[in-house]
């Protein structure tokens, strides 16, 4: 079901008061068109984040990385990736990934794309941006690749990206989300709670393949409602800026420009046609299980993921962010003696064992991700074939800058998962070692850094990124 | 209508590139005699920007317009991380979060509103002859708004608002199109944010603040809600333009639950047990130890009990977690300490908790903690080549922890360190739920001394700690610093020192009373003042 755009007065009333218009012209007021022409099917990015390393501290065991580099397949899967064993033809682990760091390899400040000695909430900004971070700012000092991509191949969905979040509470950590437009900017507040972000995309959405030809009408009437309330704010709001100053008029006129954002996710809500036929409205999840440091993370991961999936599938958003943990994640996954943070550091053979345990967890996400696009028919293929899925700890393995040199917060030998091939453009099934590129301070031969990993990901799905922060070059045995 | 009094008139006249509607907006007389619009004079009066309402605030405030009953989603809106405050106007930003939790917390509560009888009746405030009886509508429309609004809406809001009666006679029915007007303001940036415009430009700078904008501050400051119909009223007669006028409503609005949440709300976030999660029972009663002793030192007169207090209130859980006398009332009762080893609220496992990492006490974040909650101090951050994210090692894999400490007294470690550690020494022997101990939890042979120092004198417990905070001086000033940055939602800037020196000495010299610290802040001259932000 498809229905006909339809420019009017709501369309003529953004500008009035001299309030500067935010917003891109849109292709579909253009002309009226479905989202995509037939046979060239959008393309969609995920960035899921692990607040843990790819090792712990002092042993030397090797969780992600597989002995081979080439085919994933017939190799002994390490003990990390065990549960992603049915998916080796679906994504490829990039290994000997770095992010430099002050205090080794001849750094004696921050290096360009580095971090401070510390590792907790400092790799975020590098991993995700490509930009060095700002010691004791926890933010990213750029906009993330999510981000970036969203501004380019999410022009005409009803949800320009999801920003989602595993982990409630950061107990002790701190708090930072991991997509941003910009410098200390995040695109949003993240939703963890599986109801409000269903009640956000699936609220007032109507599938197409819902079979009737008329509309629900409960849901048309709460969506004309809602878009006569909305006009009538933004009307009365037109008045509001008398007598403000510079930063007051800036404070309103972006709120003004969300609910402007709101007004144009609601038209799309009801032309979605880069639905594929699978795409439906799911159940509404039932209420979470709070708790001192545990709030049901395992439930609510599924569900966000599902609904990512969904979201995808009804083409109500293209680009996604996951949080599953934050950095330095302070909480304790059920049975669990440590917390998941810890497990990286002590518990001898028991800390060993929920390590594996909640990598695993973690992974999981990955794993039913990846399995839902899978299952989603696209083409001759699936939505899986057209994806991107990225999959980044906050550190790797080896060598710490306070001294050490198998550590968990070390960001040598770090890796990332790419799932999903964005449309034949990306390899998939295999394990990549990149060569290194260039010389450290030291003369040390300088391994890649993740946001090329990310460059590639982002060119292959339809934004071609050659510099990303203070990074340049996609790793090009990534791509095919 | 619009109550006009003769110096609104001159009101008017002054204003600088007022329009009708800001006249209709502004009200009536409020300024402290006529024809002086020099304002109190730089740089006493504050910058400030137009704060949004907190997630708490508007929850609160939906429930005063609307009725205690409605049901709010709260979660719909992002949690305000706050450092410590949780109204810090640098974090407050428009995001789809906050468009969307808004839009769909005002679809339910005024879905809900209109299915009640005795909510309608109120909020109508006439009864409706019929879906198009526009005399009806248009009255609600003003009434509510200007509860919503916090003051009289302009002639085009009302017109906006009342154009939904349109879908009350689409559907036959009065409550369709009055849903809409409740759904409309009460997700209105007009609500969210507390705009001043004021309605005079100074010749120095500052603006002076109507009277509706100056009942905001006061309604917002006191009870962290929107003003009640008899403030608004006040204000419209110009009542809150003297400082009396506004020591009058204070007093009023100070002696409510409201007044009584929000003063223990700020002393949770200032002393960090806010983020205690209260799905733990211990933490639970740990919240109404503090909660009790704040409401104690604020109505006894002597504010600095707070810190002496030689009694707490404990229920019969915390007493058996403290290893103190049960409480007369299991439920909670006050209850005098039996021993010099506890006083005030530096004893209490609330604050004690604050800095644990892994279940562990960290002396150097509670020697943060001291230095920067309690004397206002300012910490530099550790430099970029450091991990901090790991407890010190010792020489020896099974070092005591005061051994593993020593690491931080060496080398360059020492010029941040050793102002810092030795305070949280001193609180060593309580741990991170504040109970007592003598030695490394599950090490008996690693003996605690409890010696620590601020700044060179010797102490040794929270109850010598206390003391040496009081005696120092720079407590009281601490005290009126943190109250005025939450008072301001943002940190200070030099500008502002000023009136924490003018609120310091009137604490001083009035013994130690909160609330008349409180008061001070409202009565002052500058209250009814703001300028505008520097870029």
């Amino acid at each position: 079901m498809t229905k006909k755009f339809e420019l009017n007065r709501r369309t003529f009333l953004r500008g009035a008061g001299g309030i500067a218009l935010g917003l891109p012209m849109l292709e579909a007021m253009v002309n009226a068109r479905p989202a995509y022409a037939q046979g060239d099917p959008p393309k969609r990015y995920v960035v899921m984040t692990s607040g843990q390393s790819t090792g712990r501290d002092d042993t030397p065991e090797v969780f992600f990385v597989p002995s081979a580099v080439g085919p994933l397949k017939g190799q002994t899967m390490p003990t990390g990736l065990a549960g992603l064993s049915d998916l080796v033809a679906d994504f490829t682990l990039v290994s000997g990934l770095q992010i430099p760091s002050i205090g080794l390899d001849g750094y004696t400040s921050i290096p360009p794309g580095g971090k401070p000695a510390v590792t907790h909430d400092a790799t975020l900004s590098p991993l995700l941006s490509g930009k060095a971070s700002v010691y004791e700012n926890f933010f990213s000092q750029g906009a993330t690749s999510d981000f970036l991509v969203a501004q380019k191949i999410a022009q005409t969905t009803a949800f320009k990206q999801l920003v989602y979040r595993v982990q409630l509470d950061e107990i002790n950590g701190h708090f930072a989300e991991i997509s941003y437009s910009g410098a200390n900017t995040p695109v949003n507040n993240s939703l963890a709670d599986p109801a409000v972000a269903f009640q956000t995309l699936f609220g007032s959405f109507v599938p197409p393949s819902s079979g009737s030809a008329a509309p629900d009408p409960a849901i048309e009437r709460r969506n004309k409602r809602r878009r006569s309330v909305l006009d009538s704010v933004l009307k009365s709001a037109a008045d509001l800026e008398g007598r403000l100053g510079v930063a007051d008029r800036k404070r309103l006129s972006d709120h003004l420009d969300q609910i402007r954002s709101l007004e144009l996710r609601i038209e799309r809500l009801g032309s979605s046609s880069g639905a594929t036929p699978q795409c439906s409205k799911p159940k509404a999840p039932t209420p979470f299980q709070r708790g001192a440091s545990y709030n049901d993370e395992i439930k609510r991961g599924e569900v966000l993921v599902d609904l990512i999936t969904m979201a995808f599938a009804c083409d109500l958003s293209r680009v996604a962010s996951l949080l599953i943990s934050f950095s330095m994640p302070m909480f304790t996954l059920p049975s669990h003696t440590g917390d998941v943070h810890e497990e990286g550091h002590s518990g001898g053979q028991t800390g060993r064992n929920e390590f594996v345990a909640s990598h695993a967890w973690h992974l999981s996400h990955f794993g039913r991700l990846l399995r839902g696009l899978k299952a989603l028919k696209e083409g001759t293929g699936t939505v899986l074939d057209n994806t991107a899925v990225v999959f980044a700890f906050e550190a790797g393995h080896g060598r710490d800058a306070v001294g050490g040199t198998l550590h968990a917060h070390s960001t040598d030998n770090m890796v990332m998962l790419v799932g999903g091939s964005a449309g034949g453009k990306l390899k998939t099934g295999q394990h990549i070692r990149p060569a290194t590129s260039g010389t450290h301070q030291s003369g040390a031969a300088k391994p890649r850094h993740p946001a090329s990993v990310l460059m590639s990901c982002m060119t292959a799905v339809g934004v071609p990124t050659t510099t990303l922060g203070d990074i340049t070059g996609s790793v090009a045995e990534l791509l095919v | 209508m619009f109550p006009l009094v003769g110096a609104a008139l001159a009101t008017v006249a002054g204003m600088v590139g007022c329009s009708a509607d800001d006249e209709a907006r502004n009200g009536s007389a409020d300024t402290p005699g006529d024809g002086a619009p020099k304002g109190p004079g730089l740089p006493i009066t504050a910058e400030l920007g137009a704060r949004r309402l907190t997630r708490e605030e508007y929850s609160q405030t939906v429930r005063d317009l609307v009725d205690p009953a409605a049901p709010i989603s709260i979660d719909q809106l992002a949690v305000d991380e706050g450092i410590p405050f949780d109204n810090d106007i640098a974090l407050q930003h428009a995001t789809p979060v906050l468009i969307d939790g808004s839009d769909v917390i005002a679809e339910k509560v005024a879905g809900w509103a209109i299915t009640r009888p005795d909510v309608k009746a109120r909020l109508y405030g006439c009864t409706p002859s019929g879906a198009n009886d526009a005399t009806c509508f248009r009255t609600f429309v003003e009434r509510f708004g200007r509860r919503a609004f916090r003051r009289p809406l302009t002639p085009g809001e009302i017109d906006a608002f009342v154009a939904h009666q349109s879908a009350s006679v689409a559907e036959g029915s009065f409550d369709s199109g009055a849903e809409l007007v409740l759904w409309s303001m009460l997700s209105h940036p007009a609500l969210l944010y507390r705009f001043e415009r004021g309605v005079r430009d100074n010749s120095d700078g500052s603006v002076t603040l109507s009277g509706y904008e100056i009942a905001t501050r006061l309604s917002y400051f006191v009870q962290g809600s929107t003003p009640d119909d008899s403030l608004l009223d006040a204000a419209a007669a110009g009542a809150l333009a003297t400082p009396e006028g506004r020591g009058v409503a204070f007093d009023r609005l100070l002696d409510t639950p409201l007044g009584k949440a929000r003063l223990e709300r700020f002393h949770a976030m200032w002393f960090g047990y806010a983020k205690l999660a209260d799905s733990e029972p211990l933490n639970r009663s740990l919240r109404a130890e503090s909660d009790a002793l704040v409401n104690a030192s604020v109505s006894g007169g002597d504010y600095l009990e707070l810190l002496r207090s030689p009694k707490t209130w404990l229920d019969s859980t915390l007493a058996t977690h403290y290893g103190l006398p049960a409480p007369s009332v299991p439920a909670g009762a006050w209850v005098t300490y039996p021993t010099a080893q506890r006083r005030g609220i530096l004893s209490h496992g609330s604050v004690l908790a604050f800095g644990a990492k892994n279940g562990e006490t960290s002396p150097t974040r509670r020697g943060i903690y001291v230095r920067t909650r309690l004397l206002c101090q300012r910490i530099a951050p550790p430099p970029p080549n450091l991990n901090v994210d790991q407890a010190p090692k010792g020489n020896t894999p099974d070092a005591c922890k005061i051994d593993r400490y020593k690491q931080h007294a060496s080398g360059s470690c020492a010029g941040c360190h050793a102002p810092i550690d030795p305070v949280g020494f001193g609180l060593e022997n309580f741990d991170s739920q504040g109970r007592f101990r003598e030695h490394d939890t599950g090490r008996p042979e690693c003996a605690i001394s409890g010696n620590g120092d601020l700044s060179g004198i010797p102490f040794k417990g929270p109850v010598e700690l206390a003391d040496l905070l009081i005696k120092s001086g720079d407590l009281e000033s601490c005290i009126a610093e943190k109250l005025y940055t939450f008072t301001l939602g943002r940190s200070l800037l030099p500008d502002d020192r000023t009136m924490v020196t003018t609120l310091t000495t009137a604490f001083n010299g009035e013994q130690h009373n909160y609330t008349t610290l409180l008061r001070g802040i409202v009565t002052d001259p500058t209250f009814i003042y703001r300028r505008q932000e520097q870029p």
